[in-house]
């Protein structure tokens, strides 16, 4: 029964870039300022965490009417580009918010379409495959950090720092920072950092204390599940254990073949086409989660049941 | 703000039938004018080269349109060298068609 079985189907990722984004302390969460992808952007180029007088206009961090100064002004919020469309804007004010929460200063990675160049700044037209959108980079905001030369060679993937604005009623991005992407999976980082970040933002943080069971919808559970358990493990693993938490079973757990009906039923592309490959993505999944000590077998090798 | 290119894997092409989409492709094999490739899910279509196809790769992000579940109509392909780890990209897509995200990525759960 113990012999090695070849693996086939979805590896385990490999994981490169977790870091723990969701500190103990709420107040003091920086998205967009840890991990391994920042540290070039906290040398020269302005000091855009601290600073508060870059002529390239990040405005005032005074808020009118003298109030406390909320932690979240200061921190990057990632974005993609579909959502700074969505952001709503306080009428008058520069002032952006989604899901009700401020997102000022932002960061995006996207391709780039096109550059042209002017004499007051560069306008770089890009796409993250959301939406399209301008990024305009002052004259006076470049430091030798950014290497527009490269940019135009490539025309691959960037890393934008900036702020949204509205001009004429069209809106684009005022960039303080424009930095090509060296590491090809930095943009899959960038579009998971979006999607838990606007999750947060959403429903407070994973594991909530306190959050109404009423506001998770169907389909975060088997989300919440991967992310906070299981990070580690793929989707197939993710959607085995989201079954299992959907339908709760008695001591002799649920046999395989039922949990495979269910997986295929909520989540029909995940095993991929054919028959032969549904089967063995399936079967390596069981395997991982038996393996990592999720589930455990009951009666016999048909049947399996949570770890709680 | 129009064009929107929803990135997918082999099997969701069939629900993006004549339109355009990206994909991150692992190049198996190229016979001019076609090339076949490996998507994240480790599922292979066909994609229909573009006059510019030099790629690079092993690693490629191809933007074309759907012509049916097994073929792409290349456009472009963005070199992504051979650094990539298909797993989490293949989770990323599958995260990106969940129903809470599909309204930000313009994707069909």
């Amino acid at each position: 029964m113990a012999e090695p079985k070849e693996r086939v189907g979805t590896p385990e990722p490999k994981v490169a870039f977790r870091h723990n984004t969701f500190g103990s302390d709420p107040a003091r969460m920086s998205f967009g300022s840890q991990g391994p992808y920042y540290q070039n952007l906290n040398s020269g180029g302005g000091g855009f965490v601290q600073g508060n007088n870059s002529p390239a206009g990040f405005g005032s961090q005074a808020t009118p009417g003298g109030g406390e100064r909320k932690a979240t002004n200061t921190n990057l919020r990632p974005l993609n580009i579909a959502q700074v469309y969505l952001a709503e804007q306080a009428s008058g004010s520069e002032e952006y918010t989604l899901d009700g929460h401020p997102v000022t200063h932002i960061t995006i990675v996207a391709q780039v379409l096109n550059i042209a160049t002017q004499t007051t700044a560069d306008v770089y037209k890009l796409d993250d495959g959301s939406g399209e959108i301008e990024a305009r980079h002052w004259v006076e905001a470049r430091s030798s950090d950014d290497m527009d030369a490269d940019i135009e060679d490539s025309l691959g993937y960037v890393r934008i720092v900036g702020s949204i604005r509205t001009y004429q009623g069209k809106r684009h991005i005022n960039a303080t920072i424009v930095r090509p992407i060296t590491d090809n999976m930095e943009p899959f980082f960038h579009f998971n950092e979006v999607m838990a970040t606007t999750m947060y933002y959403k429903n407070g943080p994973p594991g909530g204390a306190g959050i109404p069971a009423g506001k998770y919808l169907a389909g975060n559970t088997s989300t919440r599940a991967v992310a906070e358990e299981y990070s580690n493990l793929g989707p197939v693993e993710g959607a085995i254990l989201a079954y299992f938490r959907n339908n709760p079973s008695g001591p002799d757990g649920h046999h395989v073949k039922h949990i495979m009906e269910g997986v295929v039923r909520t989540s029909p592309h995940i095993l991929g086409g054919d028959r032969n490959t549904q089967s063995q993505l399936f079967a390596t999944a069981m395997d991982n989660l038996s393996e990592n000590g999720a589930l455990y077998s009951t009666l016999d090798e048909q049947h399996y049941a949570l770890c709680q | 703000m129009d064009m929107k290119t929803p990135r997918i894997n082999a099997g969701r092409m069939s629900r993006y039938i004549g339109e355009r989409v990206r994909v991150v492709a692992k190049i198996v094999k190229v016979n001019a004018p076609t090339a076949m490739v490996e998507l994240s899910d480790g599922g292979q279509i066909e994609v229909k080269l573009s006059s510019d196809s030099h790629m690079g790769g092993p690693y490629v992000e191809i933007i074309g349109q759907v012509e049916n579940e097994k073929s792409l109509k290349m456009f472009k392909a963005i070199n992504l060298g051979d650094n990539i780890d298909m797993a989490v990209v293949n989770h990323t897509i599958e995260l990106m068609h969940t129903p809470v995200m599909s309204q930000y990525w313009s994707t069909k759960p």
